[in-house]
């Protein structure tokens, strides 16, 4: 494929507010069409950047056309994907460490903040409210707990998914260790963080029934992370090429300037 | 030239009226018009697809992908067909530009 058509085409398409799979069926229509072009206007002049000026021209403006595309995403899909990417998005060159610390403070701070609202609602008068010591403990644990899970998440689902490659159509595991332990670790800090809500909440079990649970919800944390990862790396094949795409400042500024 | 900004309004019963006769891709739609324009329509080429998004959203159009690689590299395109309902809106729209130029003919049309 011409990095250069896929340039232009990224730039249209990247600041669209739409799920991926929209977005990403819109890169591959406009890719073919515009390469149709491409290939017309090859024929009739021997310079390839003219070729490519002449292509982008007839292809029409690309601000327009953004709009025009984001006009067909209906509202409520498109406020849902201005918030999935506001929440779990990732920047563009982002590393991977940085972007898995930002989205677990983040939900850290989410949690917390509700675990607040929450405490609040259910004592509003204050009367018979724990002691503020043990509801700040809370507060802290829970959001410390959710958000160290969700880096271990974040930080494992994107290794987990960047070990699968897919070869025709075919999922591949080209990196098993990765993949292994990543779901281990993942398995490991959910089954963790489980037993210490249990025991910090009820000290009237065992360390058997702490064993029990942990073995449990590890088995059950492993699965279904499995299942999840795979299915994004399927909802995500062929998106790869488009998002490591990085575009010219002059295109990044229309972007994010429409963006915002 | 007939350019864009005059086609608004039109474009959608164009493209029932060029998928009526066959299925097409994208870029197939565009050179149909052009041809059926006999030069004098003037498209952006790319702007043929938030059309035939919000066509195929009306349930105006149906959308297959078309995985046939052997004629060409690249991605994967999609390939439109007029819906039952799409059919439907066409002879409507017909009607309603026949009424339209019957209209306006006798009223532009008219030399003082």
């Amino acid at each position: 494929m011409n990095i250069e058509l896929m340039k232009h085409v990224e730039s249209i398409v990247r600041p669209i507010h739409a799920p991926g799979s929209q977005k990403l069926r819109m890169r591959e229509e406009l890719y073919s069409q515009l390469e149709q072009i491409y290939l017309e206007e090859s024929g009739k002049q021997d310079d390839p950047q003219a070729a490519l000026l002449a292509a982008c021209e007839r292809f029409g403006d690309a601000g327009e056309l953004r709009k025009e595309l984001q006009a067909t995403v209906p509202a409520v899909i498109a406020t849902t994907a201005r918030m999935d990417q506001w929440i779990g998005g990732r920047r563009p060159g982002e590393p991977l460490l940085r972007y898995a610390s930002r989205i677990g403070i983040r939900f850290g701070a989410i949690i917390a903040v509700t675990v607040t609202l929450l405490l609040l609602w259910a004592n509003p008068g204050g009367g018979q409210s724990p002691p503020l010591s043990i509801a700040w403990s809370i507060i802290a644990a829970a959001g410390v707990l959710f958000g160290l899970n969700t880096f271990v998440i974040t930080l494992c689902g994107n290794a987990a998914m960047a070990a699968i490659e897919w070869n025709d159509g075919r999922m591949r595991i080209h990196r098993k260790g990765q993949a292994a332990l990543c779901v281990l670790a993942v398995g490991l800090m959910v089954g963790l963080s489980e037993v210490a809500v249990w025991l910090g909440t009820d000290s009237g079990y065992s360390l058997a029934d702490a064993a029990i649970l942990f073995l449990e919800v590890s088995l059950f944390s492993v699965v279904s992370f499995s299942a999840v990862v795979g299915l994004m790396a399927y909802d995500q094949r062929g998106l790869s090429a488009w998002n490591e795409l990085e575009l010219g400042s002059e295109q990044d500024r229309q972007a994010v300037a429409w963006h915002a | 030239m007939i350019q864009g900004n005059r086609l608004r309004g039109h474009l959608e019963s164009m493209i029932l009226a060029i998928l009526e006769q066959n299925p097409a891709h994208g870029f197939d739609v565009v050179k149909r018009l052009e041809e059926r324009g006999e030069g004098v329509l003037q498209l952006r080429e790319g702007t043929i697809y938030p059309v035939l998004y919000r066509m195929e959203a009306a349930g105006l159009i149906r959308a297959k992908w078309d995985d046939s690689k052997a004629d060409r590299p690249g991605p994967r395109r999609k390939v439109y067909s007029l819906s039952r309902k799409g059919h439907r809106q066409l002879a409507k729209e017909r009607q309603l530009w026949d009424q339209f130029v019957q209209v306006v003919g006798n009223i532009v049309g008219a030399h003082a």
